[in-house]
Protein backbone atom coordinates (compact mmCIF):
# COMPACT_ATOMS: atom_id res chain seq x y z
CA UNK A 1 0.00 0.00 0.00
CA UNK A 2 1.61 3.23 -1.01
CA UNK A 3 1.30 6.25 1.06
CA UNK A 4 -0.84 8.23 -1.57
CA UNK A 5 -3.62 5.39 -1.72
CA UNK A 6 -3.04 4.75 2.40
CA UNK A 7 -3.99 8.41 2.65
CA UNK A 8 -7.01 7.90 -0.15
CA UNK A 9 -8.56 4.73 1.47
CA UNK A 10 -8.23 7.08 5.14
CA UNK A 11 -9.96 10.27 3.67
CA UNK A 12 -12.28 8.60 2.04
CA UNK A 13 -13.46 5.89 4.26
CA UNK A 14 -13.30 9.17 6.80
CA UNK A 15 -16.27 11.18 4.27
CA UNK A 16 -18.53 8.47 4.17
CA UNK A 17 -18.42 7.54 7.66
CA UNK A 18 -19.57 10.70 8.82
CA UNK A 19 -22.47 10.67 6.62
CA UNK A 20 -23.17 7.12 7.89
CA UNK A 21 -23.45 8.38 11.16
CA UNK A 22 -25.72 11.32 10.10
CA UNK A 23 -27.97 8.24 8.29
CA UNK A 24 -28.07 5.96 11.03
CA UNK A 25 -28.60 8.46 13.83
CA UNK A 26 -31.74 9.33 12.07
CA UNK A 27 -33.25 6.10 12.31
CA UNK A 28 -32.16 5.34 15.75
CA UNK A 29 -33.02 8.51 17.71
CA UNK A 30 -36.92 7.68 15.92
CA UNK A 31 -36.19 4.19 17.30
CA UNK A 32 -35.24 5.67 20.54
CA UNK A 33 -37.66 7.35 21.26
CA UNK A 34 -40.96 6.18 19.74
CA UNK A 35 -39.91 2.60 20.27
CA UNK A 36 -41.15 1.77 16.88
CA UNK A 37 -38.83 0.65 13.99
CA UNK A 38 -39.77 2.93 11.21
CA UNK A 39 -39.86 0.71 7.78
CA UNK A 40 -40.11 3.35 5.75
CA UNK A 41 -36.76 5.35 6.69
CA UNK A 42 -35.36 4.40 3.12
CA UNK A 43 -38.00 5.08 1.27
CA UNK A 44 -37.87 8.71 2.68
CA UNK A 45 -34.58 8.71 1.74
CA UNK A 46 -35.37 7.33 -1.58
CA UNK A 47 -38.05 10.34 -2.05
CA UNK A 48 -35.73 13.19 -1.32
CA UNK A 49 -33.55 12.10 -3.44
CA UNK A 50 -36.33 11.99 -6.46
CA UNK A 51 -37.97 15.04 -5.30
CA UNK A 52 -35.35 17.38 -5.53
CA UNK A 53 -34.81 16.11 -9.19
CA UNK A 54 -38.21 17.00 -9.68
CA UNK A 55 -38.29 20.27 -7.88
CA UNK A 56 -35.05 21.27 -9.92
CA UNK A 57 -35.76 19.82 -13.56
CA UNK A 58 -39.33 20.57 -13.58
CA UNK A 59 -40.31 23.38 -11.53
CA UNK A 60 -36.75 24.78 -12.13
CA UNK A 61 -35.98 25.79 -8.95
CA UNK A 62 -32.70 26.55 -7.75
CA UNK A 63 -30.87 23.49 -6.05
CA UNK A 64 -30.80 25.17 -2.56
CA UNK A 65 -34.73 25.85 -2.80
CA UNK A 66 -35.55 22.69 -4.24
CA UNK A 67 -33.26 20.56 -1.73
CA UNK A 68 -35.30 22.76 1.45
CA UNK A 69 -38.84 22.07 -0.85
CA UNK A 70 -37.61 18.63 -0.65
CA UNK A 71 -36.37 18.76 3.31
CA UNK A 72 -39.83 19.93 4.04
CA UNK A 73 -42.12 17.49 1.77
CA UNK A 74 -40.28 14.38 3.63
CA UNK A 75 -40.81 16.12 7.01
CA UNK A 76 -44.14 16.29 6.47
CA UNK A 77 -44.82 12.92 5.13
CA UNK A 78 -42.45 11.47 8.09
CA UNK A 79 -45.12 13.28 10.41
CA UNK A 80 -48.05 12.06 8.14
CA UNK A 81 -46.72 8.46 9.08
CA UNK A 82 -45.93 8.93 12.63
CA UNK A 83 -49.23 10.30 13.11
CA UNK A 84 -51.49 8.03 11.09
CA UNK A 85 -49.95 4.81 10.70
CA UNK A 86 -46.99 4.15 13.14
CA UNK A 87 -48.93 5.76 15.80
CA UNK A 88 -50.43 4.14 19.20
CA UNK A 89 -49.87 0.44 17.83
CA UNK A 90 -47.96 -2.52 18.55
CA UNK A 91 -44.35 -2.81 17.43
CA UNK A 92 -44.91 -5.46 14.88
CA UNK A 93 -47.97 -4.10 13.33
CA UNK A 94 -45.76 -0.85 13.16
CA UNK A 95 -42.99 -2.34 11.28
CA UNK A 96 -45.67 -3.62 8.85
CA UNK A 97 -47.43 -1.09 8.16
CA UNK A 98 -44.13 1.07 7.73
CA UNK A 99 -42.83 -1.27 5.44
CA UNK A 100 -45.49 -1.78 3.78
CA UNK A 101 -45.91 2.36 3.25
CA UNK A 102 -42.21 1.85 2.35
CA UNK A 103 -43.53 -0.16 -0.98
CA UNK A 104 -46.53 2.39 -1.37
CA UNK A 105 -43.94 5.03 -1.64
CA UNK A 106 -41.76 3.18 -3.97
CA UNK A 107 -44.49 1.75 -6.58
CA UNK A 108 -45.88 5.50 -6.13
CA UNK A 109 -42.90 6.72 -7.46
CA UNK A 110 -41.98 4.17 -10.16
CA UNK A 111 -45.80 5.22 -11.58
CA UNK A 112 -44.73 8.65 -11.41
CA UNK A 113 -41.45 8.48 -12.81
CA UNK A 114 -42.42 6.04 -15.57
CA UNK A 115 -46.08 4.92 -16.81
CA UNK A 116 -48.44 5.24 -19.74
CA UNK A 117 -49.96 8.25 -17.77
CA UNK A 118 -46.70 10.09 -17.82
CA UNK A 119 -44.94 8.85 -20.91
CA UNK A 120 -42.34 12.10 -21.18
CA UNK A 121 -40.78 11.88 -17.86
CA UNK A 122 -39.39 8.02 -18.91
CA UNK A 123 -36.79 8.74 -20.98
CA UNK A 124 -34.88 10.42 -18.50
CA UNK A 125 -33.04 8.71 -15.34
CA UNK A 126 -33.64 10.62 -12.21
CA UNK A 127 -30.78 12.19 -10.63
CA UNK A 128 -29.67 14.77 -8.19
CA UNK A 129 -27.25 16.99 -9.50
CA UNK A 130 -24.07 17.91 -7.96
CA UNK A 131 -24.63 20.99 -6.96
CA UNK A 132 -20.48 21.87 -5.85
CA UNK A 133 -17.96 21.40 -8.00
CA UNK A 134 -15.16 21.05 -8.01
CA UNK A 135 -12.43 19.03 -5.89
CA UNK A 136 -9.90 20.05 -3.13
CA UNK A 137 -6.25 17.91 -3.16
CA UNK A 138 -5.60 17.84 0.35
CA UNK A 139 -2.73 16.11 1.07
CA UNK A 140 -2.02 14.28 -1.60
CA UNK A 141 -6.01 13.05 -1.82
CA UNK A 142 -8.14 14.78 -4.38
CA UNK A 143 -11.76 14.76 -2.77
CA UNK A 144 -14.68 16.48 -4.50
CA UNK A 145 -15.76 19.48 -3.00
CA UNK A 146 -19.18 18.15 -2.28
CA UNK A 147 -17.72 15.36 0.39
CA UNK A 148 -16.45 18.35 2.53
CA UNK A 149 -19.43 20.33 2.25
CA UNK A 150 -21.39 17.13 2.74
CA UNK A 151 -18.87 16.44 5.97
CA UNK A 152 -18.84 19.93 7.25
CA UNK A 153 -22.97 20.21 7.30
CA UNK A 154 -23.15 16.53 8.86
CA UNK A 155 -20.80 17.37 11.55
CA UNK A 156 -22.52 20.14 11.96
CA UNK A 157 -26.15 18.98 12.58
CA UNK A 158 -24.63 16.62 14.46
CA UNK A 159 -23.09 18.81 17.03
CA UNK A 160 -27.00 20.78 16.82
CA UNK A 161 -28.42 18.05 17.54
CA UNK A 162 -26.33 16.84 20.40
CA UNK A 163 -26.53 20.35 22.17
CA UNK A 164 -30.56 20.04 21.37
CA UNK A 165 -31.00 16.92 23.27
CA UNK A 166 -28.62 17.52 26.09
CA UNK A 167 -29.12 21.41 27.04
CA UNK A 168 -32.37 22.26 25.75
CA UNK A 169 -36.00 21.99 26.73
CA UNK A 170 -37.03 20.44 24.19
CA UNK A 171 -34.17 17.67 24.64
CA UNK A 172 -34.93 17.00 27.36
CA UNK A 173 -37.97 16.49 26.68
CA UNK A 174 -37.40 14.17 23.93
CA UNK A 175 -34.97 12.17 26.30
CA UNK A 176 -37.60 12.04 28.97
CA UNK A 177 -40.16 10.46 26.47
CA UNK A 178 -37.10 7.90 25.30
CA UNK A 179 -36.92 6.91 28.58
CA UNK A 180 -40.39 6.41 30.22
CA UNK A 181 -43.06 7.65 28.33
CA UNK A 182 -45.89 7.06 30.96
CA UNK A 183 -43.50 8.94 33.71
CA UNK A 184 -42.66 11.78 31.02
CA UNK A 185 -46.79 12.54 30.86
CA UNK A 186 -46.65 12.64 34.16
CA UNK A 187 -44.32 15.85 34.23
CA UNK A 188 -46.25 17.63 31.74
CA UNK A 189 -44.76 16.65 28.44
CA UNK A 190 -47.18 15.41 25.85
CA UNK A 191 -45.34 12.07 24.39
CA UNK A 192 -46.78 12.80 21.30
CA UNK A 193 -45.98 15.87 20.34
CA UNK A 194 -42.40 14.52 21.21
CA UNK A 195 -42.38 11.05 18.80
CA UNK A 196 -43.99 13.36 16.00
CA UNK A 197 -41.00 16.20 16.36
CA UNK A 198 -38.27 13.25 16.60
CA UNK A 199 -39.80 11.70 13.15
CA UNK A 200 -39.76 15.06 11.28
CA UNK A 201 -35.97 15.60 12.88
CA UNK A 202 -35.27 11.72 11.77
CA UNK A 203 -36.70 12.06 7.90
CA UNK A 204 -34.85 15.02 7.93
CA UNK A 205 -31.71 13.43 8.73
CA UNK A 206 -32.64 10.98 5.94
CA UNK A 207 -33.13 13.44 3.52
CA UNK A 208 -29.98 15.57 3.85
CA UNK A 209 -27.80 12.51 3.71
CA UNK A 210 -30.24 11.27 0.65
CA UNK A 211 -29.26 14.63 -1.05
CA UNK A 212 -25.57 14.49 -0.57
CA UNK A 213 -25.30 10.50 -1.10
CA UNK A 214 -27.32 10.17 -4.05
CA UNK A 215 -25.45 12.46 -5.98
CA UNK A 216 -22.92 10.29 -7.25
CA UNK A 217 -25.47 7.69 -8.51
CA UNK A 218 -28.29 7.01 -10.41
CA UNK A 219 -31.62 7.21 -8.67
CA UNK A 220 -33.94 4.19 -8.56
CA UNK A 221 -36.77 3.65 -6.31
CA UNK A 222 -35.39 0.62 -4.88
CA UNK A 223 -32.08 2.11 -3.34
CA UNK A 224 -34.49 2.88 -0.07
CA UNK A 225 -33.77 -0.52 1.27
CA UNK A 226 -30.07 -0.67 0.90
CA UNK A 227 -30.04 2.64 3.16
CA UNK A 228 -32.32 1.15 5.86
CA UNK A 229 -30.63 -1.91 5.91
CA UNK A 230 -27.52 0.42 6.16
CA UNK A 231 -28.66 1.96 9.25
CA UNK A 232 -30.73 -0.85 10.94
CA UNK A 233 -27.32 -2.51 10.91
CA UNK A 234 -25.08 -0.31 11.62
CA UNK A 235 -27.91 0.20 14.80
CA UNK A 236 -28.01 -3.00 15.67
CA UNK A 237 -23.87 -3.54 15.00
CA UNK A 238 -23.27 -0.52 17.09
CA UNK A 239 -25.79 -1.92 20.17
CA UNK A 240 -29.07 -0.40 20.51
CA UNK A 241 -28.87 3.04 22.20
CA UNK A 242 -25.24 3.46 22.13
CA UNK A 243 -24.13 6.44 20.23
CA UNK A 244 -20.35 5.13 20.92
CA UNK A 245 -20.66 2.05 19.34
CA UNK A 246 -23.15 3.69 16.09
CA UNK A 247 -20.22 6.09 15.21
CA UNK A 248 -17.64 3.07 15.54
CA UNK A 249 -20.19 0.81 13.63
CA UNK A 250 -20.46 3.55 11.18
CA UNK A 251 -17.18 4.07 10.08
CA UNK A 252 -16.06 0.11 10.40
CA UNK A 253 -18.48 -0.19 7.51
CA UNK A 254 -17.26 2.54 5.79
CA UNK A 255 -13.86 1.76 6.49
CA UNK A 256 -14.62 -1.83 5.06
CA UNK A 257 -16.48 -0.97 1.82
CA UNK A 258 -13.81 1.56 1.03
CA UNK A 259 -11.15 -0.63 1.76
CA UNK A 260 -13.00 -3.62 -0.89
CA UNK A 261 -13.47 -0.30 -3.23
CA UNK A 262 -9.99 0.64 -3.56
CA UNK A 263 -7.60 -2.03 -2.92
CA UNK A 264 -9.67 -5.45 -3.50
CA UNK A 265 -12.63 -5.45 -6.63
CA UNK A 266 -15.78 -2.63 -6.72
CA UNK A 267 -18.22 -5.17 -7.29
CA UNK A 268 -17.46 -7.38 -3.78
CA UNK A 269 -17.68 -3.88 -1.78
CA UNK A 270 -21.60 -4.94 -0.77
CA UNK A 271 -20.89 -8.83 -0.46
CA UNK A 272 -17.52 -7.93 2.05
CA UNK A 273 -19.83 -5.36 4.11
CA UNK A 274 -23.52 -7.67 4.38
CA UNK A 275 -20.93 -10.61 5.44
CA UNK A 276 -18.69 -8.43 8.23
CA UNK A 277 -22.17 -7.62 9.00
CA UNK A 278 -23.58 -11.24 9.49
CA UNK A 279 -20.44 -12.49 11.30
CA UNK A 280 -20.08 -9.68 14.18
CA UNK A 281 -24.14 -10.57 14.25
CA UNK A 282 -23.57 -14.32 14.88
CA UNK A 283 -19.77 -13.54 17.47
CA UNK A 284 -21.00 -10.18 19.30
CA UNK A 285 -25.07 -10.53 19.12
CA UNK A 286 -25.32 -7.47 21.37
CA UNK A 287 -23.54 -5.31 19.65
CA UNK A 288 -20.05 -3.72 20.47
CA UNK A 289 -21.26 -1.41 22.91
CA UNK A 290 -24.64 -2.93 23.71
CA UNK A 291 -25.11 -3.88 26.89
CA UNK A 292 -28.64 -5.74 26.22
CA UNK A 293 -28.29 -9.04 27.50
CA UNK A 294 -29.45 -11.24 24.44
CA UNK B 1 -61.25 -26.74 10.25
CA UNK B 2 -57.86 -25.18 8.68
CA UNK B 3 -56.87 -28.53 7.12
CA UNK B 4 -60.29 -28.66 5.56
CA UNK B 5 -59.88 -25.10 4.23
CA UNK B 6 -56.29 -26.34 2.72
CA UNK B 7 -58.00 -29.16 1.03
CA UNK B 8 -60.71 -27.27 -0.18
CA UNK B 9 -58.24 -24.33 -2.03
CA UNK B 10 -56.06 -27.81 -3.70
CA UNK B 11 -59.04 -28.93 -5.09
CA UNK B 12 -60.28 -25.64 -6.70
CA UNK B 13 -57.19 -25.07 -7.92
CA UNK B 14 -57.68 -28.73 -9.32
CA UNK B 15 -60.84 -27.63 -10.92
CA UNK B 16 -59.50 -24.02 -12.31
CA UNK B 17 -56.91 -26.59 -14.74
CA UNK B 18 -60.13 -28.59 -15.54
CA UNK B 19 -62.43 -25.62 -16.43
CA UNK B 20 -59.53 -23.31 -18.18
CA UNK B 21 -56.62 -23.74 -20.02
CA UNK B 22 -56.09 -20.15 -20.57
CA UNK B 23 -52.21 -19.61 -19.77
CA UNK B 24 -52.61 -16.67 -18.39
CA UNK B 25 -54.97 -17.37 -15.89
CA UNK B 26 -53.07 -20.30 -15.09
CA UNK B 27 -49.54 -18.73 -14.56
CA UNK B 28 -51.37 -16.38 -12.12
CA UNK B 29 -52.74 -19.12 -10.26
CA UNK B 30 -49.51 -20.55 -10.26
CA UNK B 31 -47.65 -17.93 -8.76
CA UNK B 32 -50.40 -17.20 -6.08
CA UNK B 33 -50.09 -20.31 -5.35
CA UNK B 34 -46.22 -20.68 -5.12
CA UNK B 35 -46.86 -17.40 -2.62
CA UNK B 36 -48.89 -19.39 -0.47
CA UNK B 37 -46.79 -21.85 -0.33
CA UNK B 38 -43.91 -19.18 0.89
CA UNK B 39 -46.49 -17.67 3.19
CA UNK B 40 -47.47 -20.96 5.15
CA UNK B 41 -43.32 -21.28 5.42
CA UNK B 42 -42.77 -18.06 6.90
CA UNK B 43 -45.83 -18.71 9.48
CA UNK B 44 -44.75 -22.28 11.12
CA UNK B 45 -41.32 -20.13 12.33
CA UNK B 46 -42.46 -16.46 12.36
CA UNK B 47 -45.79 -16.29 12.98
CA UNK B 48 -45.97 -19.53 15.54
CA UNK B 49 -42.90 -18.93 17.62
CA UNK B 50 -42.33 -14.96 16.98
CA UNK B 51 -39.10 -15.80 15.46
CA UNK B 52 -39.37 -13.29 12.58
CA UNK B 53 -37.52 -14.15 9.10
CA UNK B 54 -36.92 -11.64 7.10
CA UNK B 55 -34.67 -13.79 4.42
CA UNK B 56 -37.36 -16.46 3.36
CA UNK B 57 -36.33 -15.79 0.07
CA UNK B 58 -32.65 -17.98 0.83
CA UNK B 59 -34.14 -21.18 1.15
CA UNK B 60 -36.41 -20.05 -1.70
CA UNK B 61 -33.19 -19.29 -3.75
CA UNK B 62 -30.94 -21.76 -2.40
CA UNK B 63 -33.98 -24.10 -3.64
CA UNK B 64 -34.25 -22.46 -7.05
CA UNK B 65 -30.15 -23.04 -7.51
CA UNK B 66 -29.68 -26.75 -6.49
CA UNK B 67 -32.75 -27.57 -9.78
CA UNK B 68 -30.96 -25.75 -11.71
CA UNK B 69 -27.75 -27.38 -11.22
CA UNK B 70 -29.07 -30.82 -10.47
CA UNK B 71 -30.62 -30.40 -14.35
CA UNK B 72 -28.07 -29.07 -16.15
CA UNK B 73 -25.22 -31.15 -14.35
CA UNK B 74 -26.79 -34.58 -13.68
CA UNK B 75 -29.74 -34.35 -16.16
CA UNK B 76 -32.31 -35.10 -13.02
CA UNK B 77 -35.66 -35.36 -14.01
CA UNK B 78 -37.93 -31.93 -12.36
CA UNK B 79 -39.79 -34.42 -9.77
CA UNK B 80 -36.59 -35.68 -8.05
CA UNK B 81 -34.48 -32.35 -8.90
CA UNK B 82 -37.70 -30.64 -7.09
CA UNK B 83 -37.39 -33.33 -3.82
CA UNK B 84 -33.80 -32.94 -3.69
CA UNK B 85 -33.57 -28.79 -3.36
CA UNK B 86 -35.79 -28.82 -0.75
CA UNK B 87 -33.19 -31.22 1.19
CA UNK B 88 -30.59 -28.83 -0.01
CA UNK B 89 -32.48 -26.15 1.47
CA UNK B 90 -32.61 -27.69 4.61
CA UNK B 91 -28.83 -28.12 4.71
CA UNK B 92 -28.32 -24.97 3.92
CA UNK B 93 -31.17 -23.07 6.44
CA UNK B 94 -29.01 -25.63 8.75
CA UNK B 95 -25.89 -24.03 8.10
CA UNK B 96 -27.35 -19.98 8.75
CA UNK B 97 -30.32 -21.52 11.51
CA UNK B 98 -27.98 -23.48 13.90
CA UNK B 99 -25.65 -20.29 15.22
CA UNK B 100 -28.73 -17.45 14.43
CA UNK B 101 -31.83 -19.07 15.84
CA UNK B 102 -30.27 -18.20 19.55
CA UNK B 103 -30.20 -14.94 18.75
CA UNK B 104 -33.75 -12.76 19.45
CA UNK B 105 -35.77 -9.94 18.63
CA UNK B 106 -33.88 -7.57 15.91
CA UNK B 107 -30.55 -8.90 15.70
CA UNK B 108 -32.54 -12.46 14.37
CA UNK B 109 -34.92 -10.00 11.99
CA UNK B 110 -30.99 -8.46 10.53
CA UNK B 111 -29.40 -11.68 10.13
CA UNK B 112 -31.97 -13.42 8.12
CA UNK B 113 -32.32 -10.42 6.35
CA UNK B 114 -29.09 -10.22 5.55
CA UNK B 115 -28.22 -13.69 4.07
CA UNK B 116 -30.16 -13.43 1.41
CA UNK B 117 -28.85 -9.95 0.13
CA UNK B 118 -25.16 -11.11 0.68
CA UNK B 119 -25.69 -14.33 -1.19
CA UNK B 120 -27.06 -12.57 -4.35
CA UNK B 121 -24.31 -9.93 -4.14
CA UNK B 122 -22.15 -12.56 -4.06
CA UNK B 123 -23.68 -14.84 -7.29
CA UNK B 124 -23.94 -11.07 -8.78
CA UNK B 125 -20.07 -11.01 -8.61
CA UNK B 126 -19.37 -14.70 -9.90
CA UNK B 127 -21.73 -14.06 -12.85
CA UNK B 128 -19.62 -11.05 -14.05
CA UNK B 129 -16.22 -13.15 -12.93
CA UNK B 130 -16.74 -16.49 -15.28
CA UNK B 131 -19.72 -15.45 -17.57
CA UNK B 132 -22.02 -18.44 -16.87
CA UNK B 133 -25.34 -18.21 -15.57
CA UNK B 134 -27.29 -21.51 -13.99
CA UNK B 135 -29.80 -22.24 -17.21
CA UNK B 136 -32.37 -24.61 -17.20
CA UNK B 137 -33.61 -25.60 -20.21
CA UNK B 138 -37.09 -24.87 -19.43
CA UNK B 139 -39.36 -27.73 -19.68
CA UNK B 140 -41.49 -27.23 -23.05
CA UNK B 141 -44.74 -26.68 -22.65
CA UNK B 142 -44.61 -26.54 -19.13
CA UNK B 143 -47.47 -24.74 -17.84
CA UNK B 144 -49.40 -27.62 -16.84
CA UNK B 145 -46.14 -29.49 -15.50
CA UNK B 146 -45.61 -26.58 -13.46
CA UNK B 147 -49.07 -25.82 -12.09
CA UNK B 148 -49.83 -29.54 -11.41
CA UNK B 149 -45.83 -29.36 -9.06
CA UNK B 150 -47.25 -26.76 -6.72
CA UNK B 151 -50.46 -27.16 -6.69
CA UNK B 152 -48.89 -30.92 -5.37
CA UNK B 153 -46.39 -29.16 -3.36
CA UNK B 154 -49.17 -26.61 -1.92
CA UNK B 155 -51.47 -29.15 -0.95
CA UNK B 156 -48.55 -31.14 0.64
CA UNK B 157 -47.45 -27.93 2.51
CA UNK B 158 -50.91 -26.88 3.99
CA UNK B 159 -51.76 -30.20 5.18
CA UNK B 160 -48.50 -31.24 6.48
CA UNK B 161 -47.56 -27.70 8.31
CA UNK B 162 -51.21 -27.40 9.57
CA UNK B 163 -51.14 -30.69 11.06
CA UNK B 164 -47.90 -29.21 12.75
CA UNK B 165 -49.18 -26.02 13.93
CA UNK B 166 -52.65 -27.62 15.48
CA UNK B 167 -51.10 -30.37 17.48
CA UNK B 168 -49.27 -30.68 20.45
CA UNK B 169 -45.92 -29.62 18.57
CA UNK B 170 -47.98 -26.28 17.19
CA UNK B 171 -48.51 -25.84 21.18
CA UNK B 172 -44.83 -26.17 22.19
CA UNK B 173 -43.84 -24.12 19.37
CA UNK B 174 -46.44 -21.49 20.58
CA UNK B 175 -45.29 -21.42 23.98
CA UNK B 176 -41.58 -20.10 22.52
CA UNK B 177 -43.63 -17.20 21.34
CA UNK B 178 -45.49 -16.60 24.58
CA UNK B 179 -42.52 -17.07 27.08
CA UNK B 180 -39.27 -19.20 25.84
CA UNK B 181 -37.78 -19.04 29.16
CA UNK B 182 -40.59 -20.59 30.96
CA UNK B 183 -40.94 -23.32 27.80
CA UNK B 184 -37.50 -24.10 28.64
CA UNK B 185 -37.79 -24.06 32.79
CA UNK B 186 -40.81 -26.81 32.13
CA UNK B 187 -37.98 -28.92 30.10
CA UNK B 188 -38.82 -27.92 26.74
CA UNK B 189 -35.21 -27.59 24.34
CA UNK B 190 -36.46 -24.79 22.71
CA UNK B 191 -33.38 -24.82 20.31
CA UNK B 192 -34.39 -28.49 19.13
CA UNK B 193 -38.18 -27.03 18.30
CA UNK B 194 -36.81 -24.04 16.74
CA UNK B 195 -34.84 -25.95 14.14
CA UNK B 196 -37.52 -27.96 13.45
CA UNK B 197 -40.37 -25.20 12.30
CA UNK B 198 -36.95 -23.39 10.83
CA UNK B 199 -36.09 -26.60 8.55
CA UNK B 200 -40.29 -27.57 7.62
CA UNK B 201 -40.16 -23.51 6.95
CA UNK B 202 -37.01 -24.16 4.17
CA UNK B 203 -37.79 -27.79 3.40
CA UNK B 204 -40.71 -26.27 1.29
CA UNK B 205 -39.66 -22.85 0.56
CA UNK B 206 -36.89 -24.94 -1.11
CA UNK B 207 -39.10 -27.09 -2.93
CA UNK B 208 -41.25 -23.92 -4.40
CA UNK B 209 -38.28 -22.36 -5.33
CA UNK B 210 -37.14 -25.02 -7.46
CA UNK B 211 -40.32 -24.99 -9.37
CA UNK B 212 -40.44 -20.96 -9.96
CA UNK B 213 -36.94 -22.11 -11.39
CA UNK B 214 -38.52 -24.45 -13.83
CA UNK B 215 -41.45 -22.26 -15.03
CA UNK B 216 -38.83 -19.39 -15.25
CA UNK B 217 -35.87 -21.37 -17.20
CA UNK B 218 -33.63 -19.76 -15.31
CA UNK B 219 -31.80 -19.82 -12.02
CA UNK B 220 -30.05 -16.23 -11.42
CA UNK B 221 -29.52 -13.72 -8.37
CA UNK B 222 -32.68 -12.43 -8.63
CA UNK B 223 -34.28 -15.36 -6.89
CA UNK B 224 -32.66 -14.11 -3.80
CA UNK B 225 -34.54 -10.90 -4.26
CA UNK B 226 -36.22 -8.81 -1.42
CA UNK B 227 -39.46 -9.50 -2.34
CA UNK B 228 -39.68 -13.14 -1.82
CA UNK B 229 -38.58 -12.24 1.79
CA UNK B 230 -41.06 -9.26 2.22
CA UNK B 231 -44.27 -10.54 0.32
CA UNK B 232 -44.64 -13.75 2.48
CA UNK B 233 -44.81 -11.91 5.25
CA UNK B 234 -47.18 -9.49 4.36
CA UNK B 235 -49.46 -12.31 3.51
CA UNK B 236 -49.45 -13.62 6.75
CA UNK B 237 -49.95 -10.05 8.20
CA UNK B 238 -53.23 -9.93 5.84
CA UNK B 239 -54.40 -13.41 6.74
CA UNK B 240 -54.00 -13.54 10.27
CA UNK B 241 -50.23 -14.23 11.65
CA UNK B 242 -49.84 -17.74 13.60
CA UNK B 243 -52.91 -19.56 11.55
CA UNK B 244 -51.22 -20.78 8.88
CA UNK B 245 -54.55 -20.77 6.53
CA UNK B 246 -53.91 -16.97 6.59
CA UNK B 247 -50.93 -16.79 4.83
CA UNK B 248 -53.13 -18.54 2.39
CA UNK B 249 -55.54 -16.06 2.14
CA UNK B 250 -52.97 -13.13 2.11
CA UNK B 251 -51.90 -14.63 -1.09
CA UNK B 252 -54.73 -14.57 -2.77
CA UNK B 253 -55.64 -10.95 -2.04
CA UNK B 254 -52.11 -9.63 -2.59
CA UNK B 255 -50.83 -11.61 -5.70
CA UNK B 256 -54.37 -12.30 -6.94
CA UNK B 257 -54.22 -8.16 -6.68
CA UNK B 258 -50.77 -7.22 -8.26
CA UNK B 259 -51.74 -9.93 -11.47
CA UNK B 260 -55.22 -9.71 -12.18
CA UNK B 261 -55.10 -5.70 -12.24
CA UNK B 262 -53.36 -6.57 -15.93
CA UNK B 263 -56.11 -5.07 -17.51
CA UNK B 264 -56.04 -2.37 -19.92
CA UNK B 265 -55.16 1.80 -18.69
CA UNK B 266 -54.53 0.56 -15.05
CA UNK B 267 -51.78 -1.91 -15.26
CA UNK B 268 -49.48 0.34 -14.91
CA UNK B 269 -50.33 1.86 -11.29
CA UNK B 270 -51.41 -2.04 -10.19
CA UNK B 271 -48.28 -2.65 -7.66
CA UNK B 272 -49.51 0.95 -6.04
CA UNK B 273 -52.68 -0.16 -5.82
CA UNK B 274 -51.85 -3.73 -4.20
CA UNK B 275 -49.39 -2.05 -1.87
CA UNK B 276 -51.93 1.02 -1.15
CA UNK B 277 -54.42 -2.32 -0.55
CA UNK B 278 -52.16 -3.75 1.39
CA UNK B 279 -51.34 -0.30 3.58
CA UNK B 280 -55.48 -0.23 4.24
CA UNK B 281 -56.23 -3.69 5.05
CA UNK B 282 -53.51 -3.95 7.67
CA UNK B 283 -54.24 -0.47 9.26
CA UNK B 284 -58.40 -1.87 9.61
CA UNK B 285 -57.70 -5.49 10.30
CA UNK B 286 -54.09 -5.33 12.69
CA UNK B 287 -55.09 -9.02 13.38
CA UNK B 288 -55.99 -10.26 10.01
CA UNK B 289 -58.88 -11.66 8.05
CA UNK B 290 -58.83 -15.16 9.63
CA UNK B 291 -58.53 -13.54 12.88
CA UNK B 292 -61.43 -11.21 11.95
CA UNK B 293 -63.51 -14.05 10.61
CA UNK B 294 -62.95 -16.12 14.02
CA UNK B 295 -63.48 -13.40 16.09
CA UNK B 296 -66.50 -12.53 14.52
CA UNK B 297 -67.63 -16.41 14.79
CA UNK B 298 -66.99 -16.84 18.14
Amino acid sequence: MTYVSFLSFFVLGLTLGIVYVLLSEGFALLYGVAGVLNGSYGALYMVVGYSTFLFFFYFKLGILASIFASLLLVAFLSYLIQKYIADERNTLDALFLTLAFAFVLQYLVSFLQCSSAFRSSCQYPAFVPVFINGSTTFLGVSIFNQYLVADGITIAILLALWVVLSKTKIGKAIRAVSQDKLAASLVGINPMRVILLTSVISAVMAGVSSVFLTSYQTLDPTIGWNIITLAFAIVVIGGLGSLKGQILASFILAYARVYVLLFYNPLLADFVSLALLIVVLLVRPQGIFGKEVV
Amino acid sequence: MPILFVVVIAVLLVLVEAVTQNQFYLGVFTLITMYAVLAMSWDILSGVTGYLNFGLAFPFGVGGYTAAYLWTAYKIAPVEAIALSGLSAVFFGFLIGAPSLRLKGHYFIMVTLLVPIATSEFLDFALVQDGSIFGVNAVVNNTSFVYNASVVIFALTGIALCAVAYSRLGLVLRSIKDDEVSAQALGIKTARYKLIAFSLSNLFSGMIGAVYVFSNGVASPTNFGLLFSALPVFMCALGGIGTIVGGVIGAFILEGAIDFLRISYIQDARLLISATLLVVILLFFPKGIWGYVRGESK
